[in-house]
C-alpha cells in the first residue's frame, strides 16, 4: 500500500533520467556530443502527451472498468483551448497583419472575436480552459451517465457517439474553431519563439514533469483506500453500493479528474505538434489510445504509458517506411491484444497475481485455456452479464457455468497486483 | 414473464433433435423472397424503361444549374434512335447549325422550329440535350444516341461511336434554350397521347414565353382534365402578365392559380398584390396564402418522405447490428465494413455484366447475403467466439478487424469511390400530382427496408433457428441443456447479421457512394438506433431507425444537416442517459437486476 | 374478509406474538391449531397479556420495533412479489423467514435495502428512518447490511482489503480517499477475521476462497459495518455440515447484539439458530411463531407440500 513501489521508482527513474537528458540535450550546444535534434524531442514530447491521456484512460478502464471510448475529445478541447492562446500570440505576424482576429476569421467574414474567445490572450487563464473545459465536459457526461447507471457497453458506444458529435461540431466554420483546418501556424508562447531549441527542451521537460505528477497522482489514487473501492465498483458494483459507498460519485470524481488529466496532455501536444484540428475528435483516436492502454496492461499505470509510447514509436516508424501497412498492423494489434493478451505486454512479461503459477505462455494463450480451464462468475457488463447475474442468482451454487456463460471481464490479477 | 420461458422450455425439450438445415433453407428463403420480388419488379423494366427515362429528362431540367432555372422541357417524342432521323436537311440549315457564330444559329433553329416534321423534333430535342454534334473538318452534323452510336444528318446513316472523333457538342445559350424548349413543347401539345401531353402542359406552365393564343385555342378541344387544367393556369398567368387585363379576370385568375398550385405564377401573384385596387390587392394576397399553405404540405410530405427513406437506411443497417449486438450480446464495430462489403458486391457484379445494371443489382442481394456473410461466419469462428462475454474486448477486436477490412479493401480495389449505376427501374421519378414527387430509388430502398425488417422478424419467431437464439439469449446453460447447440447458434446468428448487413449494402450502394469508408460513416448512427430502440427488440429497432431519421430531416431545414446529427447524436445520449434501455425496454424481474 | 380487516388482523397477530416472544414466560403454542387467527386469540388471552394492540399508534409501533414493515406490496409485472406484507423485528432479535421459492423472501430484502420501490405500504428503521425514500446507500450507511444470497465479496482484492472497505468509516469520496487504518481499526478488523475464521486467508485474494470462506468473509464484511440490522440471505447454502455448525456458533454468538433477518431453506439449520420463524408464501405472512409451531401448521405444510 506504498505509492512508491518498485515499478513506480524504476519509471520515475527511467522517466526523470530520459527527459533531463533530452531536454537538455536539446538545449545543448548543437556540435556536442550530446546534442538532440529539436525534431526528436518533440516527437518524444508527442510521446509524452499520449501517455498522459493513456494514463488517464488507465485510470478508469483499468481501475474503475468503465471503457471510454471519448477520451479523445477531452484531449482535444484541452489542445484547442491552448490554441486558442497560441493562435492570439501569432497576433501581427499573421498573414492579415492589420487585425488581431485570427486568419481564419478573417476569411469567414468576422470582424471581432466571438465572445468564448474572451480572456483566451491570457496564458494563465488558457492553461485553466484546458483543464476545466475538458472537466466540466466529463463532469457533465459523467453526471447525466452515471446517474443513470449507464455503464459498460452503453456507457462506451454514449462515450464514442459524444466525440463523433463534437467532431462533427467542430468541423463547422462558423463555429469559431477554424473548422477542418483547425489551428496551425504557431509562432510563439509567452513571447518565446516556439521553435527555438530552448522552447523545445522546456516543453519536453514540462510534459515529462506532468506526465510524472500526474502518474504519482493516479498512483495515489490507486492505493488509497479509493483505489479499493474503484476495484470493487469494476468487480461488482451494486455490492460497493449495499457496503455504503455512493458508487455514482466516486466514478463522477474519477472519471472527471481523468477529463482533466486527458486535457492537460491535449495543451501540452498542441505547442509541440505545432496543430490541432477536428481529426483528434475523430472516435477511431481515442480507440487507438484504448488499445495503446490494452496492449500495455490496463490496470498498471506503468503498462499504459509503456503501451502508448510503444504504440505510437510503432506508428511513426512503419507510417513513414510503409504507409500502407500501418492500418493491418493496428487492426492485428486490436485483434491480438483481445484475443490472446487480455493483461497486455505487461501482463505477459511480468505475470504476477493469483495465476502467477501459470506461465506466461499459457496466459497468452488464454483464450485457449479459458475455453477448457475455470471461468470467473458472471459480472454486470453488457447484457450478456445481466442475463448471467441473474440466471446464476436462481440457480444458486451450481455446477460451473460453461466457458462463455460466465467470465468476469477484466483480468482479476490486474488488481491484485496493484496492491 | 418466468411462465413464457416455461413454456419456451417446453416446446424446446419436445425437439430433441434440433435442426439447423432449416436455418440454411430460410436463408436460401431470404434470398430467393428478395430475388422473387425484384424479379416482378424487373419484369415491369420494359415499362418502367420509358418512362424512367422521360423521368430522368426531367430530374435533370429539375436539378439543373441556375441558367436553365424554370425551363422544363415536355416529353413527348420517343427516345433517341427511333424517328430515323428524317433523313437529309437542307445544306444552308446544317451549315448554320455547324456554324460558330450565334446569330447562324439562332436562324437554324428559327427555321428548324418552322418545319413541323417529326425528324427536326428529334434534331431539336438533340441540341436541347447536348447530343448534337459537328465535325469540325466538314460541318456535318451528328446526333449521338444514348449508345454512343452517331447518326449522321446530311445522309441519314449510323455510325459506330467511336467512327468519328474530332467532334464538338453544338452548344446553346439560354435564351435558344428557352427558345427550344416552347418549340419542342408546341410541336408535343398536339399528341395524341394524353400523358405525353400532361407532361407538355406541365412544361409549358414552367415556360416563359407561350402563344396563349395556341393556348386557349388548344383547350378548347382539350378532354384530358389535367391538360386542360394545364392550360388554364397558363392562360390565369398570362391574364397576371397582361396589365390591361380587367379586374374581375384578374380575380378569378389569382382565385384559380391559387386554388391549384403554381409556384411559377408567384412572381405574378405577388405584383399583383401591391396593386391598386383593393379586390386585386386581397385575391393576389389570398391566393399567394392558399399557395403558402399548398406548399407547405407538400414540403411537409417531402420531408416525411425523406425522413422515412434515411430510416429506412438506417434501419436497414439497423436489423444487422441488433441482432449481434442486441441478441447475442456482441458489439459488432465492423458492422459497418459488412455494409460496405455489400455495396462492393453490387459494384463487383456489375463490373462482371456491363450493361446489365438492373440484373446485377438484384442478383447482387443474395450474392451480398452470402458474402458477407462468410465474411461474418469467419470472423466469428477465429475471433469472436473467444471473447463471448467480453463485450468490450470484441469491441476492440472488432474495430480491429473493420481497420484491416477497409485498408484491404483501399490496396486492392482503390481508395477512390467505385461508380455504381443505378438501372433504369431505380432511377426517375413518381408523380405524385403535378408538384409532390417521390424517386423510386428511395421507394424501392423503403420496400426492401420492410421486406428485409418483416423477414428477419419472422425467421426470429416462427423459425427454429430464432427459437434457439432467443432460448440461448435468455439462458445460455438451460438452452445448451436441452440440446441447443449454442455454439452453432452463436455463428449463424453472426452470419445472419453479417448477411443482412450486406443487403444493407446494396441498398446503400444506390444512394451514396461506394468508397472503403462507407461503412464508417454509418456506424455511429446505426449503433445510436440500436441502442435508442432498445436493445434485443427488432422493433425497437425499427421504430428507432424510423424516429431517427424523421427527426432528422425535420431538423435538417432549420439548422443544416451537420447541426441535425449533433442535435440528434446529443438527444439521443439524453435520452439514452434518462431510460439506459431504450425505448423498449425488457420488461420484468430480470431486466430490473 | 376485506383488505382492511386482513391488515388488522396482520397487525394483532404479529405483535401479540412479538410480545409472546419478549416474554419467555408465556408458553409455547401448544397441539395442532386449525386456525392461526384463532389460536393468537386465545394464546395471547391466556397469557394475559393485552390481547388487542391495534390501538397503538404507528409512531408507536415504530419506536417500538427497530424494523417496521406494514402492508408493503411489490409487483413486477403483474406478479405480486409481495403482497400486505407486515412484519416487525425487535432489537436484537434472529428471526428467520423461509417460505417456498417465489415466496417474495429476496424482494424483502430488496424493499428494506432500498434496491426495490415497493408500490404501496410503509418500511421505517427505527422510529424516523423511511426507509422507503431513501437509497442503498444511506441505508447501509446508517446500519443495515446484506449479504446476498450469492456470495458476493470482492474478488480481486484480498480477504482483509474486502474488510477494510465495507468497515464503517466516512464514506465520502476525499474522506476514502484520506483514509488510513487506525491501530484500533486494525485491531477491530483482526477481530472479525478471527471471528469469521479467515486470519489465516487475510492475504489471500477474495476469489481464490472456498464457497463457504466466501460466505463467512460476506459476513464478516457485514459486521466490520457495524451494522444494526444484518440481512442474511442463505448464509449456509452450499457450505458443508461442519461450516454450518460454525455459522450457527457465529451467529447465535450476534444475536443479542445485532437483530438479524435470515433467510435460510435449510431447514435443520433454521431450526439449531431460530427463536422466532416468519413464514412468507405469496408474498404474505402465512405463519410467524417458534419453530415446532410454524413446521406443524397445516398451511404451512400445505403451502410446502402443496406447491406453490
Amino acid at each position: 500500500m506504498r505509492i512508491f513501489d518498485l515499478s513506480t521508482k524504476i519509471f520515475c527513474l527511467l522517466l526523470v533520467l530520459a527527459v533531463t537528458f533530452l531536454s537538455l540535450g536539446v538545449m545543448a550546444d548543437p556540435g556536442s556530443a550530446f546534442h538532440v535534434q529539436p525534431y526528436t524531442a518533440l516527437i518524444i514530447g508527442k510521446y509524452l502527451c499520449y501517455a498522459i491521456l493513456a494514463l488517464s484512460i488507465d485510470l478508469v478502464w483499468g481501475y474503475l472498468g468503465i471503457l471510454s471510448l471519448g477520451h479523445g475529445a477531452f484531449f482535444a478541447l484541452g489542445g484547442y483551448a491552448f490554441g486558442m492562446y497560441l493562435m492570439r500570440q501569432i497576433g501581427a505576424k499573421s498573414v492579415y497583419a492589420a487585425s488581431d482576429l485570427p486568419d481564419f476569421m478573417i476569411f469567414i467574414g468576422w470582424d471581432k472575436l466571438p465572445w468564448y474567445w474572451l480572456g483566451s490572450h491570457s496564458f494563465l487563464f488558457s492553461c485553466l480552459l484546458a483543464v476545466l473545459v475538458p472537466g466540466l465536459l466529463g463532469l457533465a457526461f459523467g453526471w447525466t451517465a452515471f446517474r443513470s447507471r449507464v455503464s459498460g457497453v452503453y456507457f462506451s458506444i454514449i462515450s464514442q457517439a459524444m466525440t463523433y458529435a463534437l467532431m462533427l461540431a467542430f468541423y463547422l466554420n462558423n463555429l469559431g474553431f477554424g473548422g477542418n483546418n483547425g489551428f496551425t501556424d504557431f509562432k510563439t508562447i509567452l513571447g518565446f519563439d516556439l521553435r527555438s531549441n530552448g522552447m523545445v527542451g522546456t516543453l519536453l521537460a514540462i510534459s515529462g514533469l506532468t506526465l510524472l505528477l500526474s502518474y504519482l497522482l493516479c498512483r495515489y489514487l490507486a492505493v488509497s483506500r479509493l483505489g479499493l473501492v474503484l476495484v470493487a465498483i469494476r468487480d461488482n458494483e451494486p455490492r460497493v453500493r449495499f457496503a455504503g459507498y455512493r458508487v455514482e460519485t466516486v466514478k463522477l470524481f474519477v472519471f472527471t479528474l481523468s477529463a482533466m488529466m486527458a486535457g492537460l496532455a491535449g495543451a501540452l501536444y498542441v505547442p509541440q505538434v505545432g496543430i490541432i484540428n477536428p481529426s483528434l475528435f475523430a472516435p477511431v483516436f481515442s480507440v487507438e489510445m484504448v488499445v495503446c492502454v490494452a496492449l500495455g496492461g490496463r490496470g498498471t499505470l506503468y503498462g499504459a504509458v509503456f503501451g502508448a509510447i510503444m504504440v505510437n514509436f510503432c506508428k511513426s516508424a512503419l507510417t513513414s517506411a510503409y504507409p500502407m501497412a500501418w492500418p493491418f498492423v493496428l487492426g492485428a494489434l486490436f485483434v491480438a491484444v483481445a484475443v490472446f493478451l487480455p493483461q497486455g505486454l505487461v501482463g505477459l512479461i511480468f505475470p504476477q497475481g493469483e495465476r502467477a503459477s501459470k506461465s506466461a505462455l499459457s496466459r497468452a494463450f488464454g483464450p485457449l485455456a479459458r475455453l477448457f480451464g475455470r471461468p470467473g462468475p458472471g459480472g454486470p457488463s453488457g447484457p450478456a452479464g445481466e442475463e448471467d447475474a441473474d440466471e446464476t442468482d436462481s440457480d444458486g451454487p451450481g455446477p460451473e457455468p460453461p466457458a462463455e456463460a460466465g467470465g468476469q471481464w477484466g483480468p482479476k490479477a490486474v488488481g491484485s497486483k496493484v496492491f | 414473464m418466468a411462465n413464457a420461458t416455461a413454456r419456451l422450455w417446453i416446446r424446446l425439450s419436445l425437439w430433441p433433435r434440433l435442426n439447423l438445415w432449416p436455418c440454411l433453407g430460410l436463408a436460401a428463403l431470404l434470398g430467393l423472397v428478395c430475388l422473387a420480388g425484384l424479379v416482378g419488379l424487373a419484369g415491369q423494366l420494359g415499362a418502367d424503361e420509358s418512362q424512367a427515362e422521360a423521368g430522368q429528362v426531367e430530374v435533370s431540367a429539375a436539378e439543373g444549374g441556375s441558367g436553365a432555372e424554370g425551363v422544363s422541357p415536355a416529353e413527348g417524342v420517343p427516345p433517341a434512335g427511333t424517328g430515323g432521323g428524317g433523313g437529309a436537311l437542307a445544306p444552308e440549315v446544317t451549315e448554320s447549325l455547324a456554324s460558330s457564330k450565334v446569330n447562324d444559329r439562332d436562324a437554324a433553329i428559327e427555321a428548324l422550329s418552322a418545319d413541323p416534321s417529326d425528324g427536326t423534333t428529334e434534331i431539336l430535342r438533340a441540341l436541347l440535350e447536348g447530343r448534337l454534334m459537328t465535325e469540325r473538318a466538314t460541318k456535318g452534323l451528328f446526333i449521338r444516341d444514348g449508345d454512343g452510336g452517331l447518326l449522321d444528318l446530311t445522309t441519314g446513316e449510323r455510325l459506330a461511336g467511336d467512327g468519328k472523333n474530332n467532334l464538338r457538342k453544338v452548344g446553346i445559350n439560354n435564351r435558344q434554350r428557352e427558345g427550344l424548349v416552347s418549340a419542342i413543347n408546341n410541336r408535343t401539345l398536339l399528341n395524341p397521347d394524353p400523358s405525353v401531353r400532361r407532361r407538355a402542359a406541365a412544361g409549358l406552365v414552367a415556360s416563359k414565353n407561350v402563344d396563349l393564343g395556341l393556348i386557349s385555342g388548344l383547350l378548347e378541344r382539350e378532354t384530358d382534365p389535367v391538360v386542360a387544367k394545364g392550360y388554364r393556369k397558363i392562360l390565369a398567368m398570362g391574364t397576371l402578365q397582361n396589365p390591361e387585363a380587367p379586374a374581375d379576370e384578374v380575380v378569378a385568375a389569382l382565385g384559380f392559380l391559387g386554388e391549384n398550385l403554381t409556384p411559377e405564377a408567384r412572381e405574378y401573384m405577388r405584383n399583383r398584390a401591391g396593386s391598386d385596387e383593393a379586390t386585386i390587392a386581397a385575391a393576389a394576397s389570398a391566393a399567394m396564402a392558399s399557395q403558402d399553405s399548398q406548399l407547405e404540405h407538400i414540403a411537409f410530405f417531402e420531408t416525411v418522405f425523406f425522413g422515412l427513406s434515411l430510416g429506412s437506411v438506417l434501419v436497414l443497417i439497423g436489423i444487422g447490428l441488433a441482432i449481434t449486438f442486441g441478441v447475442m450480446g456482441v458489439i459488432n464495430m465492423a458492422h459497418g465494413e459488412m455494409v460496405m462489403l455489400g455495396a462492393y458486391s453490387v459494384w463487383a457484379l456489375q463490373s462482371l455484366m456491363p450493361g446489365q445494371a438492373g440484373l446485377a443489382l438484384i442478383l447482387a442481394v443474395p450474392v451480398a447475403f452470402v458474402a458477407t456473410g462468410l465474411v461474418g461466419a469467419i470472423l466469428e469462428l477465429t475471433i469472436i467466439r473467444h471473447l463471448y462475454s467480453r463485450p468490450l474486448e470484441t469491441l476492440l477486436a472488432t474495430y480491429g478487424v473493420s481497420l484491416i477490412l477497409q485498408q484491404a479493401v483501399k490496396i486492392f480495389i482503390s481508395s477512390n469511390n467505385r461508380s455504381v449505376e443505378t438501372p433504369a427501374f431505380m432511377s426517375g421519378l413518381l408523380y405524385l400530382s403535378d408538384h409532390l414527387t417521390v424517386t423510386y430509388s428511395r421507394l424501392y430502398i423503403i420496400g426492401f427496408c420492410l421486406v428485409v425488417f418483416l423477414t428477419i422478424n419472422l425467421v426470429m419467431r416462427r423459425t427454429r433457428l430464432g427459437l434457439q437464439v432467443r432460448a440461448v439469449t435468455q439462458n445460455r446453460p438451460m438452452a445448451q441443456a436441452m440440446g441447443v447447440n449454442s455454439r452453432r447458434v452463436d455463428t449463424f446468428t453472426f452470419v445472419l447479421g453479417s448477411g443482412v448487413a450486406g443487403m444493407a449494402g446494396v441498398a446503400l450502394s444506390q444512394l451514396t457512394n461506394v468508397g472503403p469508408n462507407l461503412g464508417q460513416s454509418y456506424i455511429v448512427d446505426s449503433f445510436m438506433v440500436v441502442v435508442f430502440g432498445g436493445v434485443g427488440n427488432l422493433w425497437g429497432t425499427f421504430l428507432g431507425g424510423l424516429i431517427i431519421g424523421m427527426a432528422n430531416k425535420f431538423i435538417e431545414p432549420i439548422n443544416g444537416a451537420i447541426m441535425a446529427k449533433i442535435l440528434i447524436m446529443v438527444g439521443i445520449i439524453l435520452f439514452i442517459q434518462r431510460h439506459p434501455s431504450g425505448l423498449f425496454p425488457q420488461k420484468g424481474r430480470a431486466a430490473a437486476l | 374478509m376485506g383488505a382492511q380487516g386482513r391488515r388488522f388482523q396482520g397487525v394483532l397477530i404479529v405483535s401479540a406474538l412479538a410480545r409472546k416472544t419478549n416474554n419467555a414466560s408465556v408458553p409455547k403454542n401448544p397441539g395442532l391449531p386449525d386456525n392461526f387467527a384463532e389460536t393468537v386469540d386465545r394464546e395471547a388471552g391466556r397469557g394475559g397479556a393485552a390481547p388487542i394492540l391495534s390501538w397503538e399508534t404507528k409512531r408507536e409501533r415504530r419506536q417500538k420495533y427497530i424494523l417496521f414493515l406494514e402492508d408493503v406490496s411489490v409487483s413486477f409485472d403483474g406478479f405480486k412479489a409481495l403482497d400486505n406484507l407486515t412484519l416487525y423485528l425487535n432489537e436484537g432479535e434472529l428471526r428467520c423467514v423461509i417460505g417456498p421459492n417465489g415466496a417474495g423472501k429476496t424482494t424483502m430484502m430488496d424493499v428494506i435495502t432500498g434496491h426495490t420501490r415497493p408500490d404501496s405500504g410503509e418500511a421505517f428503521f427505527g422510529e424516523n428512518l423511511n426507509l422507503l425514500d431513501k437509497d442503498e446507500v444511506f441505508i447501509a450507511q446508517s446500519g443495515i447490511c446484506r449479504k446476498f444470497q450469492k456470495p458476493s465479496v470482492f474478488e480481486s482484492i484480498t480477504a482483509a482489503q474486502n474488510l477494510v472497505l465495507a468497515m464503517k468509516a466516512h464514506k465520502t469520496v476525499f474522506g476514502t480517499l484520506a483514509a488510513k487504518l487506525s491501530p484500533e481499526d486494525n485491531d477491530y478488523l483482526g477481530h472479525i477475521l478471527s471471528l469469521v475464521r479467515l486470519t489465516d486467508k487475510a492475504d489471500k485474494l477474495a476469489g481464490t476462497l472456498s464457497h463457504g470462506q466466501k460466505q463467512w468473509l460476506e459476513i464478516g464484511m457485514l459486521l466490520a459495518q457495524k451494522p444494526k440490522i444484518l440481512l442474511l440471505d442463505e448464509p449456509v447454502a452450499g457450505m458443508t455440515a461442519r461450516e454450518i455448525d460454525r455459522t450457527t456458533e457465529l451467529l447465535l454468538s450476534l444475536e443479542g447484539e445485532h437483530s438479524i433477518i435470515l433467510v435460510e431453506h435449510d431447514m435443520e439449520f433454521v431450526r439449531s439458530v431460530a427463536r422466532t420463524v416468519t413464514v412468507l408464501h405469496q408474498g404474505t405472512v402465512l405463519a410467524e411463531g417458534d419453530i415446532d409451531f410454524v413446521s406443524s401448521h397445516p398451511e404451512v405444510i400445505e403451502a410446502y407440500l402443496g406447491g406453490a
